[in-house]
């Protein structure tokens, strides 16, 4: 080692400085990448924050209206923000008058707003919550992002009120039955139904008077964009429960259980089944109980099934013996056919002339999949979405009962043969798709005053598609 | 030893070189050694200072939270119900409820996350309006007016 040394002088200090230099060169890098690291970090919770205060910005909720129906509270919120609104919580406060509070509460809630989009019932279901029309409530609701919005109830106005939709009325389109095209956002839900012959919406009336309304013929569906003359007008199909669109009548005379059966007579016409989807199907059975008076051997009532293009018989309903007394019908088929999306069954009473009488109850449908037996439809009238409608001819009023709902269906003829009459005035046209706006129009009258009538179009309006 | 010390003995010459050698040696291990001491050091100390400063504000930043509500309560004493809600990302220690610039609360209100806590505090509030600021342990503040008379 001494030899080393003594022979090379040079070389070791510069060797031990170099390790020291490249220990402390070391360190430096590894400072300033645990830096850059720890900045990295930094900014994404700066970015997130900025996303969290823009969300929060531009989350806009505004209390439309707070009614109080019976004990509970009603409230409809609207998005006018551009993200998702989550409802959390509600405070509601009892004032005996403006400055003496009775009680202040928080009830937890849970709804999602989608930005645009209206909600109403705010306050319905919750059990906990009892309100008196005497006395006046202020409600807060509060956003999952701390947003906050507020209101003060309103009692309804005693007859005659002010014709408003909002808050008197909640209409809307629900499903989209026809079209299997995706509407665009304009539509939140809306329905359009197209034969061969006609055009037709269905609209969901909710009358939120305590009392009782009357709907009048008058009311029509028109086109928005041309401010044309009506091409729709009202008819008066009834929506059972979701289950049927028909135009008998529900009746208590004959049941063959329960309260209710329903009835169809010679100004009637068809008993149709909403779509049922069979598709996955191995095989479909029908059964229902029914009952003939009086109708002709020769009349042709039948239940047919639709297989897509057309309505098939498949029994006759008309020629039962012993009239006047309930018959057990049911009937299985495995034919491939009727395997489609939007299977339907319907009894056709159009043939049945005046003294002639069918009644419809406990009909049930249901299909075999290799998930199992699945049930499509069970139903015996019990339950309706209308059930206070009383009229089924044209030009008879629409009852719908206090805090009940009816579904009114607005049709339009073919003028042209298949060429609609109000479609070639539509203003645009995209790719495989035309649409119209509509906008709705009710003429109603108030059963504490049914002279006085009231019209009021709906302020919002509906792309509707058709194929 | 014997024979380092014959050799040195006989060879006058190469002492000098091998004691500069040795001189130079210790003292660049020394110097090198305090430099890299002191580096690290001085790198730790700028670590642990950013570190702190990054996650404090880090942490500020995740925290966020609104007053709810406000509920001034009548009867003797006299209260107020201060509901606090967590809107952040990070769950947050309410240590001070302030109105109007007087410190009506002390104490430590733990809230988690997409959470509310209701704070009682009792104060012989007056007919009027409250400048009512709550302060969280890391030093976020929210500020609201609000009246008795709800």
């Amino acid at each position: 080692m001494f030899k080393r040394f003594a022979k090379n002088k040079r070389g070791v200090s510069t060797v031990i400085g170099a390790v020291f230099f490249v220990l402390i060169l070391l360190g430096g890098f590894s400072t300033i990448i645990w830096e850059i690291t720890e900045y990295d970090n930094y900014v994404q919770v700066v970015n997130d924050r900025g996303q969290m205060d823009w969300e929060k910005q531009n989350e806009i909720i505004e209390i439309t209206s707070v009614y109080i129906i019976g004990d509970s509270l009603n409230i409809s919120v609207v998005n006018n923000g551009a993200v998702v609104a989550h409802l959390v919580n509600l405070w509601v406060t009892e004032y005996v008058d403006e400055a003496t509070a009775n009680w202040h509460e928080a009830f937890q809630i849970d709804y999602y707003v989608n930005s645009g989009s209206t909600i109403a019932g705010i306050g319905l279901d919750i059990e906990t919550l009892e309100v008196d029309s005497q006395f006046t409530y202020v409600v807060k609701i509060v956003t999952e992002r701390g947003n906050v919005a507020m209101g003060t109830s309103e009692v309804e106005e005693s007859p005659p009120p002010s014709p408003r939709f909002f808050g008197v009325f909640s209409l809307d389109w629900f499903y989209f039955k026809y079209s299997s095209l995706t509407h665009p956002e304009p539509i939140f839900a809306g329905s359009v139904e197209k034969t061969d012959d006609y055009v037709a919406f269905y609209v969901k009336v909710i009358n939120n008077y305590d009392e009782a309304i009357t709907v009048l013929s008058p009311s029509l569906l028109m086109l928005l964009v041309a401010w044309q003359e009506p091409h729709l007008n009202l008819v008066q199909d009834v929506d059972y429960g979701g289950n049927w669109v028909t135009d008998w009548a529900r009746t208590t005379d004959y049941k063959h259980t329960g309260s209710y059966a329903i009835e169809a007579d010679s100004s009637d016409t068809t008993l149709t089944s909403y779509d049922l989807n069979t598709a996955d199907a191995t095989d479909i059975t029908v059964s229902f109980w029914y009952r003939d008076a009086y109708i002709d051997d020769s009349d042709d009532v039948y239940l047919q099934f639709w297989n897509g293009l057309t309505y098939n018989n498949i029994f006759e309903l008309g020629n039962t013996s012993p009239e006047n007394t309930w018959h057990y019908y049911t009937v299985t088929t495995s034919d491939p056919q009727y395997f489609i999306s939007d299977f339907k069954i319907r009894i056709d009473g159009t043939s049945i002339d005046w003294g002639e009488y069918l009644w419809i109850d406990d009909a049930l449908i249901k299909k075999t999949t290799g998930a199992g037996e699945v049930i499509l439809l069970d139903d015996g009238f019990e339950s309706s979405m209308s059930p206070t409608i009383t009229a089924y001819n044209d030009n008879d009023p629409i009852i719908v009962a206090p805090h009940q709902t009816a579904t009114l269906i607005f049709a339009a003829e073919s003028a042209t043969g298949n060429q609609w009459a109000w479609k070639t005035e539509m203003p645009y046209y995209q790719a495989g798709t035309e649409g119209a706006i509509v906008m709705i129009a009710l003429v109603f009258t108030m059963e504490s005053d049914p002279t006085q009538m009231y019209a009021q179009s709906l302020p919002f309006e509906a792309l509707v598609l058709l194929d | 030893m014997k024979e380092v010390l014959e050799c040195l003995f006989k060879n006058k010459r190469g002492l000098s070189p091998v004691i500069s050698s040795l001189l130079l040696a210790a003292a660049v291990i020394a110097i090198g050694l305090s430099v890299v001491v002191w580096s690290n050091s001085a790198f730790s100390a700028r670590q642990s200072g950013a570190s702190a400063f990054l996650s404090s504000r880090s942490e500020s930043l995740k925290e966020s939270f609104v007053i709810e509500d406000v509920w001034f309560y009548q009867g003797s004493p006299r209260y107020v119900d201060v509901t606090v809600r967590n809107v952040g990302t990070i769950d947050l220690e309410v240590v001070a409820i302030y109105m109007n610039g007087t410190t009506v609360w002390e104490g430590s209100q733990v809230i988690d996350v997409g959470e509310t806590a209701t704070i009682k505090v009792t104060f012989a509030w007056q007919s009027g309006e409250y400048r009512i600021v709550v302060a969280t342990a890391r030093g976020n503040q929210v500020r609201e007016w609000h009246s008795t008379s709800g």
